[in-house]
């Protein structure tokens, strides 16, 4: 059965468009129109602000924690085109990178999984995505830039999770691996955009090329996520958007994505996350209610709750 | 008086012993024949002196309107249901129960007035499902209870170990055991959630599907770690299962909370507990970033300790060498500190950032009293003064051009990159000088 474990005030001013738990579910971050970011400790049940930040100068769309052997990063993007990169140092929380290269509003960013090193994707509404990569020895970023990657805008992105490497690192030290355990792997993620359109992008040698467009929607997408692999063979990716549906998207072998519309709601669908294990999806849409979706053991997706409750509509366009 | 007579009645009640030699059939004749004779009596008038003895009478020979009087003070459906059944149908078998918890359910439900099934609260329909040997239903709602799902776990657990689990009609192993793998690993998955129960949370995923143990490892390295001791209880539980992975990533983390917190010495030893050449490189940045800024070495006793692990990376090799250089030049062993510090400069583990520090360093070797430094070394020094020193500082004034940062002090040894280059030129030619004296003077 499912209940509500804890309900927060923020304090924010204007709708909020994100919020975040951490790596370890200690902190949560929210982001808000009244263009500020606040990080809150949700230890033990408590709810206690710990910081305000404030940088941005507009409405902030999303927020997102790295992974914690980069330290505490948290990045944020927002429709003054900025993407801000900001760190905790010694409790103090303050701007670590801005990125200004997009030509309008960005709409999502999105952490690589950590084996690739500190590497964040953000979407814009002037259609492209850039992908920033951090050098770990300089502290510098690395810009790669995917333009027209949907047309009138992108709206989400979600990172493949990389699959568990299990041993390019021999345990006596020495390391067989340069990458020093980073793994040799292709990166994939997805996105979802204005042209209806789900597309998987693959690393290419340097550059990003489209892999697969993955066309069953009939309104724009607003949100995509890639379900997290505990080392099953199979993947998916579950997408929604206004046409009020979401479809989950399974491969095997990334070669053939099949969709699988899991409901059709009676309002728009803004949010889809998956639990930390990938069996549970979460669904939140404009008609205030959030649902918990959950595959059984002959893979039959059923509802296991209905929360009518304070799920307020997310996002305005 | 009448209540003797009640008591004779009780003391002629037929009771089955098992190994009485009687057989079923024996003792129901045996019981129907008590038991109407009982009812004749009764009807008889024997116990209408005493009413409420003749309501206990009646009750015993299963009269449908005693049981219902009753019933209707009754809290739930079974509360009189084995009292009935004892004294109606005393060697009922279980797979008969069923059929008679229905036809009382029924009565029941109509003394109290409601409708059959709907009034019913959850523990009332498992036991009514225990009655029917309706597993499905029991299975389905023992998972209602409030337990976090604790009871249908174990109990599937234990069903499907003795094999007595049977969901419905056909022979459904595998789904059976899917069954309890998925409970095992819900469970297993929720626990890791709580606070102190994660190691639990790990027993139970062991135990749980292939999903279950994927899940663990990644589920692992997320149990929130406050502090240094946490972080070693669970790298003991990662290093006991074998991951890693795990292992390595809380090592990882560590470092870098130590770093921001400005624990330099923590962050060292997570660094080499991580054996991650970047981090550990990182680290030992800080040290000789301090070095050259501040003129003396973080953490003595630690570096003094670290013995075999710094051959775990390069950086860290330099580290822990020059470390033991700093010790023999204060323990006046000069010529050990100079053979050192020869071999440091052609060992190609310095980072570029270092060069003026090491350099000036050997500058006082060089202008000491006594020459301690052969010629040839003294040719290795001047070529790497050359081919590494020069270059770099001609390459950090270029980045600092850029940057519009003016000169900043290397170290404290010398105040401009450009007077130290004089500096060593003069100290390496006049050490040549002397030394080639020494070297090439026969004596006779």
């Amino acid at each position: 059965m499912v209940s509500v474990l804890q309900t927060l005030d923020s304090g924010h001013e204007d709708l909020i468009h994100g919020a975040e738990i951490d790596y370890y579910g200690l902190n949560l971050a929210t982001c808000s129109s009244d263009n500020t970011i606040k990080i809150f400790d949700i230890k033990n049940g408590g709810q206690r602000l710990k910081a305000d930040l404030k940088g941005h100068a507009g409405p902030v769309w999303q927020i997102t924690w790295a992974h914690p052997r980069f330290g505490n990063i948290l990045a944020s993007c927002s429709y003054d085109r900025k993407v801000i990169l900001w760190k905790e140092t010694n409790g103090e929380w303050t701007k670590y990178y801005e990125y200004n290269n997009h030509d309008s509003s960005v709409n999502s960013v999105s952490f690589a999984p950590p084996e690739y090193g500190l590497i964040l994707a953000c979407g814009s509404s002037d259609g492209s995505i850039s992908i920033l990569t951090c050098n770990t020895e300089t502290g510098m970023f690395d810009v790669k830039k995917i333009p027209n990657a949907h047309t009138i805008g992108c709206n989400a992105l979600s990172w493949c999770p990389s699959a568990l490497p299990d041993s390019t690192f021999d345990q006596k030290g020495k390391q067989t691996n340069p990458n020093n355990g980073v793994a040799a792997q292709i990166k994939r993620f997805a996105s979802g955009g204005c042209d209806n359109a789900v597309k998987i992008w693959k690393e290419d040698g340097d550059r990003w090329i489209e892999e697969h467009k993955l066309e069953v929607h009939c309104d724009w997408i607003r949100d995509v996520a890639w379900a997290p692999s505990i080392g099953l063979p199979s993947t998916r990716i579950a997408s929604c958007s206004q046409d009020r549906r979401v479809i989950i998207w399974s491969t095997e072998d990334f070669a053939l994505w099949t969709p699988t519309i899991l409901n059709t709601f009676d309002d728009v669908v803004w949010n889809v996350s998956w639990s930390l294990t990938g069996n549970v999806l979460g669904v939140s849409g404009g008609d205030n209610k959030i649902f918990l979706y959950k595959e059984n053991n002959d893979g039959i997706w059923s509802c296991i709750s209905e929360d009518a409750e304070n799920a307020k509509d997310v996002r305005h366009t | 008086m009448t209540f003797q007579l009640a008591e004779k009645e009780l003391q002629t009640m037929p009771i089955f012993n098992s190994n009485g030699g009687l057989s079923i059939q024996k003792f129901r004749s045996q019981w129907s024949i008590w038991s109407s004779a009982l009812e004749s009596k009764l009807e008889s008038g024997l116990f209408s002196s005493e009413p409420e003895v003749e309501n206990i009478m009646k009750l015993i020979t299963g009269d449908k309107e005693a049981w219902m009087q009753v019933c209707k003070e009754s809290n739930c459906w079974y509360e009189y249901f084995a009292g009935f059944l004892f004294y109606t149908q005393p060697s009922v078998r279980y797979f008969e129960l069923g059929t008679f918890a229905d036809n009382w359910l029924g009565q029941w439900s109509s003394t109290k007035g409601m409708k059959e099934y709907t009034g019913l609260k959850s523990l009332d329909r498992m036991v009514l499902a225990v009655l029917k040997n309706d597993m499905a239903e029991l299975i389905y709602s023992i998972q209602d209870m409030g337990d976090n799902k604790w009871f249908v776990v174990h109990l599937v657990d234990l069903l499907v170990h003795c094999d007595q689990l049977r969901i419905s009609e056909e022979s459904n192993g595998p789904s059976v055991v899917a069954l309890r793998e998925g409970l095992l690993f819900d469970f297993g998955t929720m626990l890791m959630s709580r606070g102190s129960f994660w190691e639990i949370g790990m027993d139970y995923l062991k135990f749980s599907s292939p999903e279950g143990l994927g899940a663990r490892e990644m589920l692992l390295a997320r149990v929130p770690v406050k502090n240094d001791l946490q972080a070693m209880k669970v790298i003991e539980v990662a290093r006991r299962l074998g991951m890693t992975m795990v292992e390595q990533e809380i090592c990882r983390v560590m470092v870098k909370r130590s770093i921001s917190l400005e624990n330099y010495g923590n962050a060292l030893e997570w660094a080499i507990r991580s054996r991650d050449n970047i981090y550990i490189t990182k680290v030992a940045n800080i040290f000789l970033d301090h070095y050259c800024l501040k003129g003396e070495m973080l953490h003595k006793d630690l570096l003094a300790n670290i013995g075999a692990k710094m051959f775990i990376a390069p950086r860290l090799l330099f580290l822990v060498k020059y470390f033991d250089f700093h010790q023999f030049y204060q323990a006046r062993a000069f010529s050990q500190a100079a053979e050192l510090l020869i071999n440091l400069l052609d060992s190609k583990i310095i980072p570029e950032f270092f060069w003026p520090s090491l350099l000036a360093d050997t500058v006082p070797l060089l202008e000491h009293t006594e020459p301690i430094i052969p010629t040839k070394e003294t040719y290795i020094i001047m070529h790497h003064l050359e081919s590494d020193l020069i270059p770099y500082l001609a390459k950090s004034k270029e980045e600092r051009k850029k940057k519009n940062i003016k000169d900043k002090e290397l170290n404290l040894i010398n105040g401009s990159p450009d007077d130290l280059v004089q500096l060593l030129r003069l100290a390496c030619a006049r050490n040549l000088s002397r030394a080639m004296i020494i070297e090439n003077t026969f004596i006779r």
